[in-house]
């Protein structure tokens, strides 16, 4: 069973101490929790330098090829720099998609500062990641205008199992919207049902390592009622179909 | 390494944030009830656990640990906690009758809500239940109801004064999160008598760094069961970097030896 990770990160936050803030630090402990393969944001670009965060992944996903994918991250409260961002990150065979984050750049995922990132991810078919999407009417949109994109929402789409799950609907009708499960609150059989209501196949695990521990985040799926088959697609396999389609070769 | 099985029962995982009764925001299919909590430990390898019930922390205590007295009651694997209060409302028993029932019941752990109930931990307000419990070891579960490690739901502070005021009170912060992890070890430095429960703790390595700091005797392993899956918590402590031992430790070695110390003995050991 391969695992990958869409869902993760390098480098410090200002929250709480990280104890694996290098790439180094990390694969040693993807080697202990059989992880592949990180997919990866810096924190310091979904916070106040993108530029410089950027350039940290890459130099990861460079000295780790196999074991590191990089999420470039651009920040909409300064929309004239993404292009040019966007351009200078991918010359990085090891960034292959992008990674959003508009809570932390107090910025709506709806408003018009992100419109440049969508049009370079359709151009490119790039996949993206955002903390959030806002209404599903406009991810459904969205991924409407952009069917070559990938599109995944993360933390569950914070959702607690119990309530209707908003998005629920555009990931049943869009062949393209996916869900990830990073989330600290791990809801009694949330994963159980979540798989009920829009399938294995567009659910992908994540742990936002090194924030968050692996094992804990891969214990969800590991202790869960899921059978293998379930399993396997979420740990890693529709990841990999994802990244494939971008040309990433694990 | 995937986790194994038989490693994880070889732990003798004992659940210290568990509870009984369906609650506020519990779905349908949970375990709630004393068969079913079993069934769910047995499935994921848990052995025993430390309970209270719903109806304590989301009603009204008097009337919980009764329930949780009649619910346990013939489960050798679930033992109880009873939800406290400040006593001057006249809603409980004053400390001194209080606590002696609560002994006579063979019940050695008390919890205590203070966002929930709606009380200070300060001396004003609670000295006297400490009091009484601090002559037997009692250990102390400060729950919060955390929801999110974000949250700033804990008064540090008042949790200090507690730990200076009765330092040979065991006081075990439950559901804490990677946010307050500043403040968690600013505690564990200078309070020997501060645990925290892992259920919620999720820091990567943090097990790990917290045992190399301050041993691994500070951590207890729970889940939050019926609310939460059991799961993360578990592999969690199964792929710490930590010796068995540690792991053993904090997997329910701790709070076995702290309700020994508090005049729980065996046969509840496995």
């Amino acid at each position: 069973m391969r695992i990958i990770d869409c869902h993760a990160h390098l480098g410090r936050f200002k929250q709480t101490p990280i104890l694996y803030p290098d790439a180094e630090s990390m694969v040693r402990v993807m080697d202990v929790a059989r992880v592949e393969t990180l997919c990866v944001s810096s924190f310091l670009s979904i916070g106040p330098d993108c530029r410089l965060g950027n350039n940290t992944v890459a130099a990861a996903t460079r000295a780790f090829p196999k074991r590191i994918v990089g999420y470039a991250v651009v920040n909409p409260n300064r929309p004239e720099e993404i292009q040019q961002e966007l351009d200078r990150c991918f010359q990085n065979p090891g960034m292959r998609a992008i990674k959003l984050h508009p809570a932390f750049h107090n910025y709506s995922i709806m408003e018009s500062g992100y419109q440049a990132a969508f049009a370079y991810a359709g151009e490119h078919a790039i996949p993206i990641l955002s903390h959030e999407w806002g209404n599903p009417a406009f991810l459904e949109e969205l991924s409407g205008r952009y069917p070559q994109i990938d599109f995944i929402i993360a933390h569950t789409g914070f959702w607690n199992g119990r309530s209707d799950f908003q998005y629920a609907g555009v990931l049943q009708r869009r062949a393209n919207v996916f869900v990830d499960l990073v989330y600290s609150n791990v809801y009694y059989e949330v994963l159980e049902r979540m798989v009920e209501q829009v399938g294995a196949e567009k659910i992908l695990w994540g742990s936002d390592f090194p924030l968050h521990d692996l094992g804990y985040q891969l214990g969800r799926v590991l202790f869960s009622k899921l059978d293998d088959a379930q399993r396997t697609m979420i740990l890693g396999g529709n990841m990999l179909r994802i990244l494939g389609k971008s040309g990433v070769k694990l | 390494m995937m986790l194994d099985a038989s490693e994880i029962r070889s732990l003798e995982l004992f659940d210290a944030n568990c509870r009984l009764g369906p609650g506020e925001f519990t779905g349908s299919t949970a375990p709630v009830t004393s068969l079913r909590l079993l069934e769910e430990m047995a499935r994921v390898g848990i052995h025993e656990a430390l309970v209270y019930h719903s109806t304590a922390a989301q009603y009204a205590p008097n009337d919980g640990n009764a329930q949780l007295l009649s619910e346990i009651e013939g489960r050798p694997l679930l033992h109880g906690s009873y939800v406290a209060l400040p006593h001057y409302t006249g809603e409980v028993k004053a400390p001194a009758g209080w606590v002696e029932v609560m002994l006579s019941s063979a019940i050695r752990a008390v919890r205590l809500l203070p966002r929930s109930h709606r009380y200070m931990l300060n001396d004003w307000c609670l000295e006297e239940l400490l009091e009484h419990l601090a002559p037997h070891n009692i250990p102390v579960f400060l729950d919060f109801n955390r929801t999110h490690w974000a949250e700033d739901v804990v008064d540090y502070d008042q949790v200090a004064s507690i730990c200076k005021r009765h330092p040979m009170l065991p006081v075990i912060l439950v559901r804490e999160g990677i946010g307050s992890t500043r403040c968690l070890y600013s505690l564990l430095e200078r309070f020997q008598n501060v645990f925290i429960e892992i259920s919620y703790y999720q820091a990567a390595g943090g097990l790990a760094d917290i045992t190399r700091r301050y041993g691994a005797e500070r951590l207890l392993f729970g889940t939050g069961l019926p609310d939460y899956s059991a799961g993360p918590a578990i592999a969690m402590l199964g792929y710490a970097d930590l010796s068995f031992a540690d792991k053993k430790k904090i997997a329910g070695d701790n709070l076995r030896r702290l309700l020994a110390s508090a005049g729980l003995n065996p046969p509840y050991t496995v």
